[in-house]
């Protein structure tokens, strides 16, 4: 079109140009003087051959030049119902803190052999002057030591075990045997009683532990050791007296399970599972992958739990460009005595998952997914409860696939009647036109991996302007139709039927329809073998029924008028008000066996028709070898009428030269036509 | 300066004018010469276009029809403008004689294939399956104002006189157009043109008096021959030889092929695209024009004019005239018959042949009362007041010889 546009500005630029060159370029001061002139330029030229007319996708051409129209109307296209929107089901998961736990800690105090003697009267003042020599000691029984201050409260500050334990470890660094050791261990702050032990014996040099068992007790970070008895064995020779040989207690807790606590908690795992859950609403399609169109993957967390809880969802078989679906979120720290909620969601737009579960054995319609969670090591203190707990919600919604495989479904609908537009003869508006012959198929193209009964109900041709509808035959059908499956997805199965029933068929052309009206019921997967999950589809193929109509241009036409409605705007013209008449020209070769009268009728914005052009005779058919020349001539009052025009109906009334013979239409016949025109302008001053 | 004016540097024609009209040879005085020229000629564009060209009326086709018979290849020749001037001549006792004076001119002229001149005037609408050519053809437009002086020595039996001046242009335009044909396919069903051309002009956006586009200069040259009473005056004159050098201007080159058959249908039914032309884009690139911004000098056409008076007894004289324009343009010939009147008045029937005209008459009148005092009035009107439809040239000239 632009080049269009070129050509007619550069003809009248020309023509512009030599004028305001030659007249304004000299006198680019004068006042230009007005100008009467006549211009005479082409407008339009055209070389049609039947090439032209009608593009070559919709004809073929036999060796001769002789001309078939080959016409393919779709009467109907669907895709699979399958393609619908599906979900899993949601499942959720409760966290309680009892798979909590603690590290083992340790507390260690030692009491040294001068401390003890201290508290041994007038014997430890003797041994404690003897200090350095070499003595016996007596035995000495009943002594006490204690307080022992035992702080754990790096660690944590309180805490209520459902099990544990809590071990003593006494290392006897004295030059005597211990016996009779009896040890308490106590809360500081309200001096309640966790455990106590006794050590029978506890040889010179040796170590000894006895445990506690804290299953239900509270211990805290800030706790009291007491060493209720113990007897010196004392030595029957003389030893080396050294007041800072020591005993070394060590309070070490262990294999705790927390019900409640205070605590510092080392990094763990607090939730593990994995899940195979059913897609829903999926009718009795058995789905063994999907590739999603769309598709959410709903995420919902509650926690009550006073620490940053991190968590990972892993959908091993559910993959992207090779990389299997993953995600990794956290949810803060819930307000105390209180918790927080928090919803993610992630598309799966483009994922594709096996959907026979986990592990795969003869499975579909299953999703399966990974969830964890875990608390991380923050080294701070926070306090946790049996009463806390973690919920972790998962879905898949809103599930549309691509493309899908398995049993694909059992379905039947009946469609119709429904009207296909046919515009073939969207230009034909009266007159008669007979075809010598007119063949016509029906075909059928399936695209996916689904098989399908079709069975024809009605065919019908209808001109919707006149109201006629003629039926086509199609008893010589096989009804049903059945379409197998595509081999793959860039291979559709295809056949067609052709329908032996020419009479109704020039019938149905002859009416010019626009509009083709079909019924028609589908069944997809009519043997409902649902244990073959090998079928396929993808929702970007179809099922596809035409007809497909083959015309060979042998044909009798008789006062046939063809119309065409053209947009028109000539208000881009520059000048034109400068017209004060003229002739229209049409001139031209007509090599087709048809004799043409021609009309154009020029429409206003609001469709009333303005000006009808009045050419003086028609085109005679078969006259390639003498020009023809009609004329149009027109004032200024036409001519302003055209310029308000925005649309043009063109109309050819066409004859052949016999109403008993037909005449046939070849590929190298030409109507060579050129519309000009002899414009008087008056160049305004 | 003047080009191709009948004025152009009249002022050397005051010893011809005074021995013709008024029978005496000698202009022993000083004197003041003023000048005033209008006109409008060519051979083949009618009066009554040219009038619609000069008052900017509009041109009909009735007016335009007889061009339709003639040869498009023929030359059709048009010029015209206004110009004006005056000069002063010193007399004293030595035989050098001092001029100095002042003037203007506006002045279009040109040659044209007739071709060209019946595209523009009429359109292609008449010469349907007829080729008009378009060139070679060419024009000039200045507007220039200049002051001058010269010096003439007088001796007994001659005036050899120099003349220069200094020029100020305030517009120029010169159009080339080197070959071009524009053929019209009967019905109009196809048009064919080919142009080659260019053209230079100086900017517009001043004032002419204010603009200066361009400085330039000419030297003239005379000869005349002091005859005894009733002898023949011969006076050679060669006018304005220089050149205007303009420092700024557009050069544009032209260049156009193209057989245009109208709209493609084809496409259109193809595309089902519309009929829409909107506006012309600019001419310069729809013409292909190549434009350049550039200087350059611009030779003065100057002219070779030739008079020869002859006193035919008391009440009648000759004047002949001939004059080359140093263009493409023939040579102009001029024929008048004084007759004495009375003391005070000389009347001169005249013809003029070639030029920018084929052939024009005219009137003059020579008023002379006393000795001091010359007026001429040298009608060209008549033809176009009686004829405007079949003449083709139109002059009104006006000259005041004052001796001091």
């Amino acid at each position: 079109m632009a080049d269009m546009h070129y050509k007619l500005r550069s003809n009248l630029a020309l023509l512009m140009g030599i004028i305001l060159v030659l007249t304004f370029g000299c006198r680019r001061e004068f006042g230009l003087p007005g100008v009467e002139n006549e211009i005479l330029t082409p407008i339009l030229s055209s070389k049609l051959s039947i090439g032209e007319i009608v593009p070559d996708s919709l004809q073929t051409t036999d060796e001769d030049g002789f001309v078939t129209l080959v016409y393919r109307n779709n009467i109907y296209t669907a895709g699979l119902g399958s393609f619908q929107e599906i979900e899993t089901r949601e499942f959720s998961e409760t966290a309680k803190l009892q798979s909590l736990t603690l590290g083992a800690q340790s507390a260690e105090r030692s009491i040294s052999l001068g401390q003890v003697a201290q508290e041994m009267g007038a014997t430890g003042e003797f041994i404690i002057s003897q200090n350095g020599n070499n003595i016996p000691i007596p035995p000495i029984t009943g002594l006490t030591h204690g307080p022992i201050p035992v702080d754990g409260s790096e660690f944590f500050e309180t805490v209520t075990l459902d099990s544990g334990y809590m071990d003593i470890t006494i290392m006897n660094g004295f030059p005597t045997a211990m016996s009779n050791v009896e040890f308490e261990i106590r809360n500081e702050s309200d001096n309640s009683l966790i455990g106590s032990q006794t050590f029978p014996s506890v040889a010179a040099g040796t170590t000894e532990t006895q445990t506690i068992d804290l299953a239900g007790k509270t211990i805290e970070g800030s706790l009291i050791g007491n060493i209720l008895n113990f007897d010196i064995d004392g030595t029957t020779s003389a030893v080396l007296i050294d007041t800072s040989d020591q005993v070394i207690v060590t309070v070490t807790v262990r294999d705790m399970k927390v019900h409640s606590a205070t605590a510092i908690f080392p990094a763990q795992n607090i939730i593990e599972i994995g899940d195979t859950s059913a897609m829903e609403n999926v009718g009795d399609l058995r789905i063994t992958r999907a590739k999603a169109r769309s598709g959410t993957i709903n995420i919902r967390v509650v926690s009550t739990v006073e620490d940053t809880m991190y968590f990972e969802y892993f959908v091993p078989d559910g993959t992207k460009d090779g990389e299997p679906l993953f995600i990794e979120e956290k949810i803060n720290p819930a307000p105390v005595g209180g918790s927080i909620e928090k919803v993610f969601q992630y598309s799966v737009d483009g994922y594709e998952f096996d959907l026979t579960g986990q592990p795969a054995v003869n499975h579909y319609n299953a999703f399966y997914s990974e969830l964890t969670s875990r608390i991380d090591s923050t080294g701070r203190v926070v306090n946790l409860s049996l009463e806390d707990s973690i919920l972790i919600y998962v879905q898949l919604s809103e599930f549309l696939p691509e493309y899908i495989e398995g049993y694909l479904g059992h379905t039947e609908a009946e469609f119709g009647p429904t009207s296909a537009p046919i515009d073939l003869f969207k230009h034909f508006e009266s007159g008669t036109l007979e075809f010598e012959e007119v063949g016509v198929s029906l075909g059928v193209s399936n695209g996916n991996g689904v098989p399908f009964d079709v069975e024809l109900l009605n065919l019908s041709a209808e001109n919707t302007s006149t109201s006629n509808e003629v039926d086509i035959d199609f008893s010589g059908l096989p009804n049903p139709l059945s379409i197998l499956g595509a081999a793959d997805l860039s291979t559709p199965w295809e056949e067609s039927w052709q329908l032996q029933a020419t009479s109704s068929l020039n019938n149905a052309l002859n009416i010019y329809p626009d509009q083709l009206n079909v019924a028609l019921r589908v069944v997809s997967n009519p043997a409902q073998d649902s244990n073959g999950l090998n079928q396929f589809a993808v929702d970007t193929n179809t099922l596809d029924a035409y007809l497909d109509l083959d015309i060979p241009l042998s044909l009798i036409a008789n006062d046939l008028v063809l119309s065409d409605t053209l947009p028109l705007s000539v208000g881009g013209i520059e000048r034109l008000e400068s017209i004060q008449g003229g002739t229209f020209y049409l001139v031209g070769k007509n090599g087709f066996p048809l004799e043409a009268e021609l009309t154009v009728a020029f429409l206003s914005p609001d469709g009333q028709e303005l000006v009808v052009s009045e050419f003086d005779g028609s085109m005679p058919a078969l006259s390639t070898n003498q020009q023809s020349a009609l004329s149009w001539t027109f004032d200024k009052e036409v001519f302003d009428q055209i310029r308000l025009a925005n649309r043009a109906i063109v109309k050819a009334k066409l004859n052949t030269l016999s109403t008993t013979q037909h005449q046939r239409i070849y590929s190298d016949q030409i109507l060579d036509l050129t519309l000009s025109a002899r414009f008087l302008y008056n160049f305004a001053e | 300066m003047i080009l191709l004016g009948v004025t152009s540097n009249a002022q050397l024609d005051r010893w011809w004018t005074h021995y013709h009209y008024r029978g005496n040879p000698d202009l022993e005085q000083k004197s003041i010469w003023f000048e005033a020229n209008a006109d409008l000629s060519s051979n083949r564009i009618s009066n009554t276009i040219t009038g619609q060209i000069r008052s900017g009326g509009k041109i009909s086709l009735a007016q335009t029809a007889y061009l339709s018979q003639r040869d498009p290849a023929g030359v059709t020749r048009l010029g015209g403008g206004v110009d004006g001037g005056m000069w002063y001549r010193s007399y004293g006792s030595s035989r050098l004689h001092w001029h100095v004076g002042a003037g203007m001119t506006d002045r279009l002229y040109g040659s044209m294939r007739t071709g060209l001149a019946q595209l523009v005037l009429t359109g292609n609408g008449v010469y349907e399956d007829q080729t008009l050519s378009l060139g070679p053809s060419w024009f000039r437009y200045l507007s220039a104002q200049y002051i001058g002086g010269g010096v003439d020595l007088e001796t007994d039996g001659l005036i050899l006189g120099v003349l220069g001046k200094v020029i100020k242009a305030s517009r120029w335009h010169e159009v080339d157009i080197a070959s071009g044909s524009f053929y019209t396919a009967p019905y109009g069903t196809s048009l064919e043109a080919d142009l080659t051309g260019s053209q230079f002009y100086t900017s517009s956006d001043q004032s002419k008096l204010s603009a200066w586009y361009g400085t330039g200069g000419s030297l003239s040259f005379f000869m005349i021959n002091r005859p005894a009473p009733g002898k023949m005056l011969v006076s050679a004159q060669v006018q304005d030889l220089g050149f205007i050098h303009f420092g700024g201007g557009k050069k544009q080159d032209v260049l156009v092929d193209t057989i245009f058959t109208g709209l493609d249908a084809t496409t259109l039914l193809e595309s089902g695209a519309q009929l829409n032309a909107q506006g012309l884009d600019s001419i310069e690139a729809l013409l292909n024009l190549k434009s350049t911004a550039t200087s350059r000098a611009v030779f003065y056409p100057g002219n070779l004019q030739l008079d020869m008076i002859k006193p035919l007894g008391e009440k009648f004289s000759l004047a002949f005239q001939v004059r080359q324009a140093f263009v493409a343009i023939p040579p102009k010939v001029r024929l008048g018959l004084r007759i004495s009147a009375g003391e005070w008045l000389g009347l001169e029937p005249y013809f003029i042949a070639g030029g920018l005209s084929r052939f024009h008459t005219g009137f003059t009148a020579s008023i002379h009362p006393g000795s001091r005092l010359q007026l001429m009035i040298a009608y060209g009107l008549i033809e176009s007041q009686i004829a405007p439809n079949s003449s083709t040239t139109q002059t009104l000239n006006l000259r005041l010889n004052v001796l001091l």
